[in-house]
Formats: C-alpha cells, sequence, structure tokens
C-alpha cells in the first residue's frame, strides 16, 4: 500500500483518545496488594518460629530492605516501560542489580556455612508461596500496564514478574525457617527465575504489540 | 587554540612580522582529515537535531489536537513525521525498498500509541523511542531471513529438483497445510493482491493483525518448503 493511502486511512481512523498516564497513586495499589499478599500468606502459614532471633540478624534486615526495594523499583520499571519515552537506564539496571546482590547474598551464604550441601528440605511449599503470592500483584500491574503501549513486552514482563517475585520471596522470608543454601537456591531462587520467564511469555501473549 | 596574527598589544613593523597559523592540525595527514571530516558532520547532525527541536513545538501541538479527535491536524501531523522520516531512514536503512515499509510500521505504532504521549514531555523523545525500535525490529528481522538464506543449499535445490510445475504442487501441498487463518489471509494479499487493509476490513481484523499472521504464513511456509526440498 502507499504510504499517502495509509495515511488517509489513519485519518479516517482516529479517535479522540482517552489518555493512559500512571500515578504514584497506581504504584501504590501494586504495593499495597503485594503487601497484602505477604500478610494473608503469614497469616495463614504463621511467621517464622526464630522470628525473634532474626529480628536481630543484620542480614535479615538487609535482605528484606533489598527485597522490598527490588519490589518498588520493579514496580517502577514496569510502569516506566510499558509508554514509549526517553528512557533512563538507570530506571531499568537498579532493579536488575538489586535482585544480583539479592542472588549473591544467597549464593554467598555457600561459603558461609558449614554444611551447605547437605539438607535439601522439603521446599515445594516455598514455590507454591511464592507463585501464589505473586499473582495477585502481577496480575494487578499486567491489568494496568495493557492499557498502555509498551515496545518492549518481554522486558516489561520481566519486570512484572520481578515485583511478583519480591513479594513471594519477602512472604518466604517471613514464613519459611529454612535458611540451608542449598534450599534457598533450589526453592527460592529458581522458582523466582521461572515465574521471571513465565511473566516473559506471559507478557508476550497478553501485552499489546505495537 | 591557533593564534593568527600578532599577539595582543604587539605591534605590526617590518622588525616585528605577523605571527604564522600556529595550528595543533596538521591538515594534510589523512587523520586530521577525517577529524574535521567528522566536526562537519557532527555540525550537520547538531543542524538538523536543532531543526527538529525547532520543530518540537508544532508536533506538540498537532498531536494534542490529534489526540482530541482533531482529523485535520493528524493528517498534518503524519505527513511532516513522514517527510522527516524519509530523510531519517535514508541514513538508517540501505534497502531504499523497504523504507517505506518501515515508515508505515512506524506511523501505524504512533496510531497506536498516541494515547499514551504526555503533552508535557518531549514529543521527539517520545517519537525517537517508537522509531528506534521499529528500526531495531526491522534490522532484527532482516538479519533472521538472511541467516534463514543458505545460498548453497538454494542453488542446489534449483539446479537439481524444480521445475516449475514441481514448485507448485509443492507451494499448494505447503499451502494447504496452512490453518485456515493464515491460508485465507495469504492467498488474499498474494494471489488475489488484495491490500492489507482490504483484507483487515473483509475479515474484521486489524491491520497489524493481519500482518503478524501474514508473517507467520510465511514462516511457516519457508519451515514446510525446506521440509519438502
Amino acid at each position: 500500500m502507499k504510504t499517502n493511502d495509509f495515511l488517509n486511512q489513519l485519518t479516517e481512523d482516529l479517535k479522540p483518545v482517552k489518555l493512559v498516564k500512571f500515578s504514584m497513586f497506581d504504584i501504590l495499589k501494586v504495593l499495597v496488594s503485594g503487601l497484602f499478599c505477604v500478610f494473608a500468606a503469614v497469616f495463614i502459614l504463621g511467621l517464622r518460629t526464630d522470628i525473634n532471633q532474626q529480628m536481630y540478624s543484620a542480614k535479615f534486615i538487609i535482605e528484606n530492605i533489598l527485597i522490598l526495594s527490588l519490589g518498588l523499583l520493579s514496580i517502577i520499571a514496569a510502569f516506566v516501560l510499558s509508554v514509549p519515552s526517553e528512557k533512563h537506564r538507570l530506571t531499568f539496571k537498579i532493579p536488575v542489580i538489586v535482585f544480583s546482590l539479592i542472588i549473591f547474598s544467597t549464593l554467598y551464604s555457600f561459603l558461609s556455612y558449614s554444611d551447605p550441601w547437605l539438607y535439601l528440605g522439603h521446599g515445594f511449599s516455598c514455590f507454591n508461596e511464592i507463585l501464589s503470592i505473586s499473582i495477585l500483584p502481577a496480575a494487578l500491574l499486567f491489568y494496568f500496564i495493557r492499557q498502555a503501549a509498551a515496545l518492549r513486552r518481554d522486558l516489561v514482563g520481566g519486570f512484572i514478574a520481578l515485583a511478583g517475585v519480591s513479594f513471594g520471596l519477602m512472604g518466604t522470608q517471613l514464613t519459611c525457617v529454612d535458611t540451608t543454601p542449598l534450599h534457598l537456591v533450589l526453592w527460592h531462587i529458581f522458582p523466582s527465575l521461572f515465574v521471571m520467564a513465565c511473566g516473559v511469555q506471559i507478557a508476550k501473549k497478553i501485552l499489546k504489540r505495537i | 587554540m591557533p593564534k593568527v596574527g600578532p599577539a595582543q598589544g604587539d605591534q605590526m613593523t617590518p622588525n616585528n612580522p605577523p605571527r604564522k597559523i600556529e595550528s595543533k592540525f596538521d591538515f594534510s595527514s589523512r587523520f586530521h582529515f577525517k577529524l574535521v571530516e567528522l566536526v562537519l558532520l557532527e555540525t550537520r547532525t547538531h543542524k538538523r537535531r536543532t531543526c527538529l527541536f525547532d520543530n518540537e513545538t508544532n508536533f506538540k501541538a498537532l498531536i494534542v489536537q490529534a489526540q482530541a479527535g482533531d482529523a485535520k491536524a493528524y493528517k498534518e501531523l503524519l505527513n511532516q513525521l513522514m517527510m522527516f522520516l524519509m530523510n531519517y531512514l535514508k541514513r538508517r536503512i540501505f534497502e531504499t525498498n523497504d523504507i517505506e515499509e518501515v515508515i508505515q510500521e512506524i506511523l501505524l505504532a504512533l496510531h497506536k500509541s498516541m494515547h499514551t504521549y504526555d503533552s508535557k514531555k518531549s514529543f521527539m523523545g517520545w517519537f525517537m523511542s517508537i522509531v528506534e525500535y521499529k528500526i531495531t525490529d526491522y534490522i532484527r528481522f532482516q538479519q533472521k531471513m538472511k541467516a534463514n538464506v543458505d545460498i548453497e543449499v538454494l542453488s542446489k535445490v534449483f539446479d537439481t529438483r524444480l521445475t516449475d510445475s514441481d514448485l507448485r504442487l509443492d507451494l499448494e501441498k505447503a499451502i494447504a497445510s496452512l490453518n485456515s487463518k493464515e491460508k485465507t489471509i495469504l492467498t488474499e494479499l498474494k494471489v488475489k493482491g488484495f491490500s492489507v487493509s482490504e483484507v483487515a476490513k473483509a475479515l474484521n481484523l486489524s491491520e497489524a493483525n493481519v500482518k503478524v499472521i501474514a508473517h507467520r504464513a510465511y514462516l511457516n511456509l519457508q519451515k514446510l518448503l525446506g521440509a519438502i526440498s
């Protein structure tokens, strides 16, 4: 088709548009929904038995702060990437760095733990927990972002899933008493990566291609 | 900085002749010539950019009107952007036949994502992110296509096996094994010669959807024909 005809057709198709703008309020909504899921999981499964000791552990506190900031940064990155604009690379580099730090801290515990390979633990419940907690915030984010026009759907999907996963990880931090490195890698980190991969695939299907 | 003529406070007398031009650059050397060329190119690019930013307010006004449903403003915006893209893509895409297609893709993307433009932000920043994405998409597609075509295999196939009737039979067989939607769209586009928009209207689909299905059909055909050969 000739470009001029194409332009005519686009002009004929023109309708007044309803503008899509994301605000802090939308970010807050997703954050609250994620925290609600975490509290619901804690309410159902109960707090870990050693929570009183963990509350005084610097590692536990730092990890939780990192996870919470990962959630917040991923939500922001997903919203920013969902509309075409001049992107600041840091917007989507920082969440990746934070997630890498969390993985690194888990892997580092292999060095500090005396028998890291000895005990695998029953971790399927952790996998379930991560998955079930991440569904609501991720679904909410998908709902918001579907109205926008994401150029990199895979990247947006990855960040949406990462946001969901961060709440899942926070839930497991508060409920799972098992701190053996192998358990953490197999039942916390791998499921997170799996959920992220699912997020990428779902985004490719759900989000509109522009 | 090169110094020209006498320094400040110097007087030009026969005993104190004007100083020669002292340039750090030796323009005779190839490297410095290149450097000057680069500087000139950058200046030209800067001018072009400045020109674009001059248009920024105009584009902004037009797209705000278009968002409100003003078809005239929208047409004007599309025309201006098309002119800009023509020049811009000439330097980025060397297949001249593809430029028009890429322009259409970009303008279609603009049409679909117009509701995400915030008039408080830069129009060119918003628009150029779409342009860059579409160019990358095009380059990725080209590379994929190039990677798929193995010239040696192709020449062997043409040398040894195919007469026209064989080719026709293979094609028919391959088309028959596509799903009904792909088959219909492929036939409408390539056999009957309808345009994408006409097919989209007839099948009650969006143009983008038709393009995607057609693309999928081509890939499937490619796979099937590869398997047959």
